[in-house]
């Protein structure tokens, strides 16, 4: 499924892959997170994903005009786990809304993973 | 500052005391500067609150250090760092949290701050800040942690004394906040330095003060601030007079479009809005020479409906209200007469969101100020809302955003903005148009908001329109190019003839209501709307439809049932 919408000149469409880049940038550039994890968790290992596939952890939902997102984070110990999860969504949906003009439904946040820095 | 007035009295070891005197100078400090570094904030997100979330998550961190009875430096750090964690706000409170929670791994175990020791902790509260994201951008707080961490080492080399290494620390910590512009691309278009750089700048700025005791903190200011209690200040008025004027053009001046008018008149103050047709324009301008303006007009052709407000005078009058609104009812005669006089305008502003000029006419006919453009596969930004709700006059304002995607945008502009900006959460236009005719500018705005929001849910609404894919919902095959009647938001019937479709959702949902509106759109010419009001009006028995020309386009129908 892909996102689209018309103006008067023509039909604009959005791939999925192309929101989940984003909002998965979007989210490394918040402030406590320091990874994602792939979707697939029922092998019940978090691991940590690289720049090339982050968007594995980002899971696009498009339902009737609809975007809902789930993102599979990693956090970094020491943090407020709270108060991170929800700069990440403020971030994605703000960084949605301001680059491609997409009001974002839903965003779930899954904590999959604590890391623990070279401290501590 | 100079560094040599403290020098003669060299300073290599603090003692718990002296430390929490330079936190508590610190805090207030950051209070000081938290206006300031609020209005800096464009980068993560823009919602100018981070000076206000790095105050509060400090204030937190304090507030864990004054519970200490202790006054040895690990346990008050590691105080600080627990309150930072629990308290942090925002993304850049989580940052100074990280911050200070390196801060205080450093000082394991120590009782009294050496100098070495505080060098080391700068350190580390960097490096562990670093640590907290898989992408550091730089020409941010960690940026500004960085480079103050390498002030303290090389002043550490050349002086063993507090004053010098703090203000060496100060003095890099500065250079490299306001580098900061060079670094972060947003920072430079906005002209600001980063705004989490100013606030650890701020607390690096308030350490020193506390240790020269060049400041008292007051112990009143260490009570919890509620966030809400924030309020920028209010904007100075540049220009005095709104002025808004009517011209009937002149015949040779009908090929001087709006365009020109607007380029005419634009260096003549803000807030220009010229709109008009044929040869009508209405010209409504922000400026401090009405004069002007009028003559202006006169040139084009014959002017009419003129008003000239002084706004200033407004606004030192809207104050005044406001006090005596404080002041209670104690002298109610006099204050009543007053208050007539000053009321100008409606206490609260409308803003709402619609496609097709039949349907912004009748928003504006029902009291809408501000109609944003916009609707099904046109959302209007955040940023419109934004900037509608700063154009209003009105200090409250209610948003109707009449598309379920909308609502979010809406929502997030009035927690944005400093005035008081409620959304009802409109889905569509019936529903806003109900919600208009219970507005009431006596009661305050949250009652307005309850009893709007009552109000909608006793309207149903059905709309039709076409498929633009293939898919299935419910049971319902629809195919690309299907009429499709919506009753309430949901899919119900799938058809390909407007007409019929109607029907159908009629049949399925009507439940004897006795308002009847519809609204056709830009396909639908009034011949056909007729056909239908007359069809249902005899299929169903039903008394009276009302028939309004919406212009709306993708919705052939929009109808509502009360």
């Amino acid at each position: 499924m892909e996102k689209e919408w018309t103006n008067e000149y023509g039909k604009i469409t959005i791939a999925q892959e192309v929101i989940a880049k984003i909002a998965g940038l979007a989210a490394m550039e918040c402030y406590g997170l320091v990874g994602m994890s792939s979707r697939n968790m029922q092998d019940g290992i978090a691991d940590l994903l690289g720049w090339d596939n982050l968007t594995k952890g980002v899971l696009v939902d498009i339902k009737d005009d609809q975007v809902s997102l789930e993102l599979n984070i990693i956090v970094e110990y020491g943090t407020n786990i709270q108060e991170v999860a929800n700069n990440v969504v403020e971030r994605v949906r703000y960084i949605l809304q301001e680059k491609i003009g997409i009001n974002v439904d839903k965003i779930n946040i899954n904590v999959q993973g604590v890391r623990v820095g070279n401290v501590g | 500052m100079s560094v040599n007035e403290d020098r003669h009295n060299l300073k290599t070891v603090i003692d718990g005391k002296t430390f929490k005197n330079m936190l508590f100078t610190s805090l207030m400090t950051l209070k000081e500067q938290k206006s300031l570094i609020d209005s800096l904030n464009v980068f993560p997100v823009p919602d100018g609150d981070t000076g206000t979330n790095m105050y509060l998550t400090y204030l937190e961190a304090i507030n864990e250090v004054k519970k200490l009875d202790s006054h040895k430096i690990d346990r008050m750090t590691s105080a600080l760092a627990k309150g930072a964690l629990m308290g942090a706000r925002g993304n850049s409170g989580v940052i100074l949290s990280q911050l200070l929670r390196g801060f205080s791994q450093a000082l394991k175990d120590k009782s009294d701050l050496t100098t070495v020791d505080l060098v080391k902790a700068l350190r580390k509260a960097s490096e562990v800040a670093y640590q907290g994201v898989l992408k550091p951008v730089e020409g941010t707080i960690l940026t500004v942690s960085r480079k103050a961490a390498s002030g303290a080492e090389a002043a550490l080399k050349t002086g063993d004394d507090f004053y010098y290494i703090l203000a060496t620390t100060i003095d890099y910590a500065r250079k490299a906040l306001n580098q900061t512009p060079e670094q972060l691309p947003a920072l430079k278009e906005a002209e600001v330095v980063d705004a989490g750089g100013q606030g650890y700048l701020s607390i690096l700025e308030g350490m020193l003060a506390g240790l020269q005791g060049k400041k008292k903190y007051h112990q009143v200011d260490l009570e919890i601030v509620k966030p809400k209690t924030y309020k920028k200040p209010e904007e100075e008025i540049k220009y005095t007079y709104c002025t808004q004027l009517l011209i009937n053009m002149n015949d040779n001046n009908r090929s001087k479009n709006i365009d020109e008018i607007r380029n005419d008149l634009q260096n003549y103050g803000d807030s220009l809005m010229v709109v008009g047709a044929d040869n009508i324009v209405k010209i409504h301008i922000h400026t401090n020479h009405p004069g002007v303006i009028l003559e202006y007009g006169l040139k084009r052709g014959n002017i009419n409906d003129i008003e000239i407000d002084n706004m200033k005078l407004q606004s030192e009058e809207k104050r005044k209200k406001e006090e005596e609104k404080q002041r209670q009812e104690f002298n109610n005669k006099s204050n009543d007469e007053l208050y007539d006089k000053v009321k100008v305008k409606k206490d609260k502003g409308i803003i709402a969101v619609t496609q097709g000029n039949g349907l912004k006419k009748i928003l504006n006919d029902l009291g809408v100020d501000k109609v944003i453009d916009g609707g099904q596969s046109m959302n209007p930004s955040t940023n419109q809302f934004v900037e509608a709700v700063k154009k209003l006059d009105s200090s409250k304002i209610i948003i109707l955003p009449n598309n379920k995607n909308v609502i979010s945008a809406a929502k997030q502009a009035a927690s944005l903005s400093d005035k008081d900006v409620e959304v009802v959460s409109t889905k569509n236009i019936p529903q806003a148009i109900s919600a208009l005719l219970v507005f009431n500018d006596e009661v305050s705005l949250d009652e307005l908001k309850e009893a709007m929001e009552m109000e909608i849910e006793n309207v149903k609404t059905v709309e039709i329109t076409t498929a633009v894919k293939n898919s299935k919902v419910k049971g319902l095959e629809i195919k690309k190019g299907n009429i499709i009647g919506i009753i309430d938001s949901m899919i119900e019937i799938v058809g390909n003839d407007y007409k019929q479709v109607v029907i159908d959702l009629f049949d399925k949902c009507w439940e004897e209501e006795e308002l009847i509106t519809i609204y056709y759109g830009q396909d639908i010419n009034e011949e056909d709307a007729e056909n239908l009001k007359a069809e249902l009006m005899e299929r169903f028995d039903i008394d009276e439809i009302e028939v309004y020309r919406g212009e709306q386009p993708l919705y052939p129908y929009i109808i509502s049932m009360e």
